[in-house]
């Protein structure tokens, strides 16, 4: 297994509201989407995801309910509420921020 | 969200990381197998999800206080010895910090009390301070006076209340104007003294003390303006004051103006003031020093300047005293706390492997810590209720053996209070702290290699911390030992010791009579004819009446001269005065050794005649005979000292107590010869049976010869010397009460930490018995390790002890601080009670099978 690189705190949060932000997804979903586009190096262990969910559902950004899939697949989905979202722009924006002055920082051109 | 919800969440959740890797080619095993190990420590998500809940701390507290008693539960016995050990000692520094608040550090009930101070007399020839001042210098020093707010002046007096019920000799107040307005404390009822009621031949008013108010007039309002008689005077009441209230001396029951009479000679009064804001107790002292020298006039002869002292004046042995019961309960306390530990300690040496195995299974470090720690709230919760339980019951006990003057120092009952409770809860915490923290240390390094493997080879990383622990407290114990033991061994010899006459059979009753109905005749005859009936009562074998009976006669320090020898006594003699009637020495039996006793004759008409003390005549005429002789006090203050005639020699009696003795000898008049009025007698008795049963004839007797003539106090003289030697007696119970604590402390301590060290070490020693070694090796080897830290801890307390005892000098009858005997016994007996104290887990070590042991690993 590649060496994992912790996550810098805060950044799990701004992944998973990011994740949902094209529609509704489940918890294995949002794992494996994380891990996908951040290309295998932010390698979260899948259970440290769902104490952020349940914090992120009990501050109001997201929403959950269980859904049947078309194959019969009980699910719990996650969704992002009006406030998710507007969190979502507040926190990007402070990240691109920042993951530009750091970009700066290492690459001066 | 509940928890189902959850684990079918993450039930689907590995479902579908399961068949992803199925389908990546892995079989069913590997597939469930890495979805899991994908997923990480579900216990722990679970976990960290459920501490997310609101009030979940709550609902851990109660799964942690319920795990807690679990354990407690299944040993009983330790959990019950630790609850217990620490009660013993929170309740032990409880009650003492209680008694330390109400007589050290609790401020005195009144306004600013912090800036009221004493006023007292000095006087510069002989460099003394005395309790009350000149008058005449208070005035003159009051006119120039910048640090005072004001002075006042006050006294103590004694007044029969006679007219409603049986007469009662009343304690009081005389106070000068504004003291209460000065103390900040006014009249519940009516109104406080006004300027009018302190001119001479002012009308008599009263302002009564709550409890007198409730007693004699039912509490009911309609009190003002009544009148009651107080010595034979009519008295209109003005004012009640408020519960509690009490000046200046913790029993007062009315107070009265402090009116100067112009013919009074007497010039002495107690005084306090009140400091100036901004000026403080140094400078007020100063300003004393340099101000009062050299104003009095020619009329004042004593206590010529005036000093500044704190308001209450504090005994300092008292003080002393108590700092060292402090110390010794801090101790004690701490004892307590160490001995939790080490049971505790031991007892988590068995709980390794369970710690390790629930942090295997995903419990947190910090989740093990406080089980840990709330397992050691619950039992310091425990014991705090035990606790307070324990010092209610011993503060009352106190309270009620306290010697009086400790408590009037101090205007303040000792009891239970508030403070004492914030201590009590203060001290839980701290035991909490104290007992979890090696526990702790524990749970964060539980190992589950280690602790699976079950080996206890490996390190044992805190016992040079038990070790000390050990050590220190045989220290502590052996210096509470000795001290309790030398006051112990002083006070059997106290106890033993012959006070010169026969107290077990006297019975002393206080008879007061109002001076104006009874004039010195009619007051000769009154006490002549209460000792006749006396005499005659069924089951008194002789009565007498005397100004009072030892421990507690008059004295007086000043030189003798002899008619034939000139001064006889070099400097001033301390010697005991009693005046008597003939059957005195009878009725105490006190030995009349050489001459006569009185007779009827002696009286005013007659030649003045005494009977001295066979010290005081050894002293007087060494080697001759004393009777026949002349002697008198040295005539420096009044020349007209009177001559008497030596007429018969007596036995020696204890007056005073050992720490104070009120002279070793003592001079016996005749009452008949006796010049001053004479209000208040003793009427003395030597009872057939036990004395406190005729309290109630005595009392009946004189109620009988006048209904408005109060008995004062009725005690048996066993009783007055037990008063007298209370301060010892109380430091002597309470320091053997520490000591044998602090022996059962010390013993379980040593007890336990032995078992521990021997459990721990049972591999070992298994080993060891497997290699030839026999039981008899085993034993010496644990009772070896137990000697040398008991030696070491005796070799320190013995040093210490020398230290502590010093301080006891002054309350060791007849005993040497550093009485080899005891010594050698306490200590010596000491060893060998931790010694066996040991030697039980020694045995047991001892029967360890080899075989057992060995396969168990």
């Amino acid at each position: 297994m590649a060496p994992r690189d912790s996550l810098l705190p805060g950044t799990l949060d701004l992944l998973i509201l990011r994740t949902l932000l094209f529609g509704p997804v489940h918890g294995h979903g949002i794992a494996k989407h994380i891990q996908r586009t951040s290309e295998e190096v932010l390698q979260v262990e899948h259970g440290s995801l769902y104490p952020a969910l349940k914090r992120l559902e009990r501050e109001g950004f997201i929403a959950s309910a269980w859904e049947k899939t078309p194959q019969g697949r009980e699910l719990k989905l996650y969704r992002l509420t009006p406030k998710g979202r507007r969190r979502l722009t507040v926190e990007e924006s402070k990240w691109r921020r920042l993951a530009r002055a750091m970009s700066l920082m290492l690459k001066p051109t | 969200m509940s928890h189902d919800d959850l684990d079918r969440e993450i039930r689907s959740h590995l479902e579908l990381e399961e068949e992803e890797r199925l389908a990546e080619g892995l079989s069913a095993a590997e597939a469930r197998d890495a979805a899991r190990r994908q997923f990480g420590n579900v216990t722990r998500v679970k976990e960290a999800v459920h501490d997310m809940r609101p009030l979940a701390w709550l609902d851990q507290l109660a799964q942690d206080l319920r795990l807690a008693i679990r354990q407690m539960r299944q040993a009983p016995g330790v959990a019950a010895l630790t609850v217990f050990t620490l009660a013993i000692g929170i309740a032990a520094s409880t009650t003492i910090f209680s008694a330390a608040d109400a007589i050290l550090w609790h401020p005195l009930p009144f306004k600013d009390a912090s800036r009221l101070v004493g006023l007292r007399g000095y006087e510069p020839a002989t460099k003394s301070i005395s309790g009350v001042v000149s008058l005449t210098v208070l005035d003159k020093w009051q006119t120039k006076n910048r640090i005072l707010d004001g002075a006042y002046a006050y006294d103590q007096l004694g007044k029969v209340l006679t007219g409603s019920g049986a007469a009662e000799a009343l304690p009081g107040g005389a106070v000068s104007r504004g003291v209460f307005n000065a103390l900040g404390v006014h009249p519940e009822l009516g109104r406080d003294f006004i300027a009018d009621d302190f001119l001479p031949r002012a009308p008599a008013v009263v302002v009564l003390s709550d409890g007198l108010w409730r007693e004699r007039f039912g509490g009911r309002s309609d009190v003002i303006g009544r009148s009651i008689v107080l010595s034979d005077v009519p008295h209109t009441i003005v004012g009640v004051m408020p519960p509690g209230f009490t000046f200046p001396f913790g029993y007062d029951r009315f107070w009265v103006p402090f009116v100067r009479d112009p013919g009074d000679r007497t010039d002495y009064a107690f005084a306090f003031g009140r400091l100036r804001t901004g000026v403080s107790l140094a400078q007020a002292q100063t300003f004393a020093e340099m101000t009062t020298r050299g104003i009095a006039d020619p009329s004042v002869r004593r206590l010529r300047e005036i000093r500044v002292q704190p308001f209450v004046f504090r005994n300092p042995r008292t003080v002393i005293a108590l700092r060292a019961l402090l110390a010794a309960v801090t101790l004690l306390l701490l004892i307590a706390i160490a001995n939790a530990a080490n049971v505790r300690l031991a007892q988590a040496v068995h709980r390794d492997g369970e710690m390790a195995v629930r942090a295997s299974l995903g419990a947190s470090a910090s989740r093990l810590v406080r089980h840990v720690v709330s397992e050691a709230c619950l039992v310091a919760a425990l014991a705090t209720a035990l606790a307070l339980v324990l010092s209610a019951w011993a503060t009352r006990a106190l309270a009620a053996s306290a010697p009086l003057d400790l408590t009037l120092e101090s205007l303040r009952p000792i009891a239970l209070d508030w403070r004492a409770f914030a201590f009590a809860a203060a001290v839980a915490i701290l035991t909490s702290i104290g007992v979890a923290w090696m526990p702790v240390l524990r749970a964060r390094r539980a190992d589950v290699l280690r602790a699976v493997k079950g080996s206890t080879i490996a390190g044992r990383p805190h016992d040079g911390a038990r070790q000390a622990l050990l050590v220190v407290q045989v220290t502590i114990t052996l210096v509470l030992l000795v001290c309790a033991s030398l006051l112990g061994a002083g006070f059997v010899r106290l106890l033993q010791d012959d006070p010169g006459y026969a107290a077990d059979r006297i019975l002393a009753a206080d008879v007061v009579l109002p001076v104006s109905r009874y004039p010195k005749q009619t007051a000769i005859r009154f006490y002549d004819r209460l000792r006749r009936e006396a005499a005659s009562l069924p089951g008194i074998e002789a009565a007498t009446i005397s100004a009072s009976i030892p421990p507690n006669l008059g004295f007086r320090t000043d030189a003798i001269e002899t008619r034939d020898r000139g001064r006889a006594t070099s400097d001033h003699v301390m010697v005991a005065q009693d005046y008597i009637d003939g059957g005195f020495f009878k009725a105490l039996g006190v030995p009349l050794i050489e001459g006569r006793t009185f007779r009827a004759t002696d009286d005013s008409d007659h030649p003045r005649v005494a009977i001295i003390g066979r010290a005081l005549a050894g002293r007087l005429w060494p080697g001759q005979s004393a009777v026949g002789r002349q002697f008198r006090w040295a005539p420096e203050e009044n020349p007209d000292e009177p001559w008497w005639t030596v007429v018969g020699i007596a036995g020696d009696v204890k007056n005073g107590n050992f720490q104070q003795p009120l002279g070793d000898s003592a001079i016996y008049y005749p009452r008949a010869q006796e010049d001053r009025l004479y209000d208040y007698q003793t009427l003395v008795v030597r009872t057939a049976g036990a004395p406190a049963a005729y309290d109630r004839t005595i009392r009946e007797l004189v109620q009988r010869l006048d209904p408005d003539v109060p008995v004062v106090q009725v005690q048996t003289a066993d009783e007055a010397i037990r008063e007298e030697n209370a301060r010892v007696r109380f430091a002597t119970f309470l320091t053997i009460a520490f000591a044998a604590i602090a022996l059962v402390l010390a013993l379980v301590g040593t007890y336990g930490a032995f078992w521990y060290a021997v459990s721990e070490r049972t591999r070992e020693l298994g080993v060891r018995v497997a290699l030839g070694a026999t039981p008899r090796d085993i034993v010496s080897l644990v009772l070896g390790a137990s000697a040398r830290l008991a030696v070491a801890g005796l070799a320190i307390g013995l040093a210490l002890t020398f230290a502590a005892t010093r301080v006891l000098r002054s309350l060791l009858f007849e005993t040497s601080p550093t009485d080899p005997v005891v010594l050698a016994l306490v200590t010596a007996g000491f060893l060998a009670a931790v010694l066996f104290a040991t030697w039980i887990p020694a045995r047991r070590a001892s029967r360890v099978n080899p075989i057992e042991v060995l396969r168990d690993a």
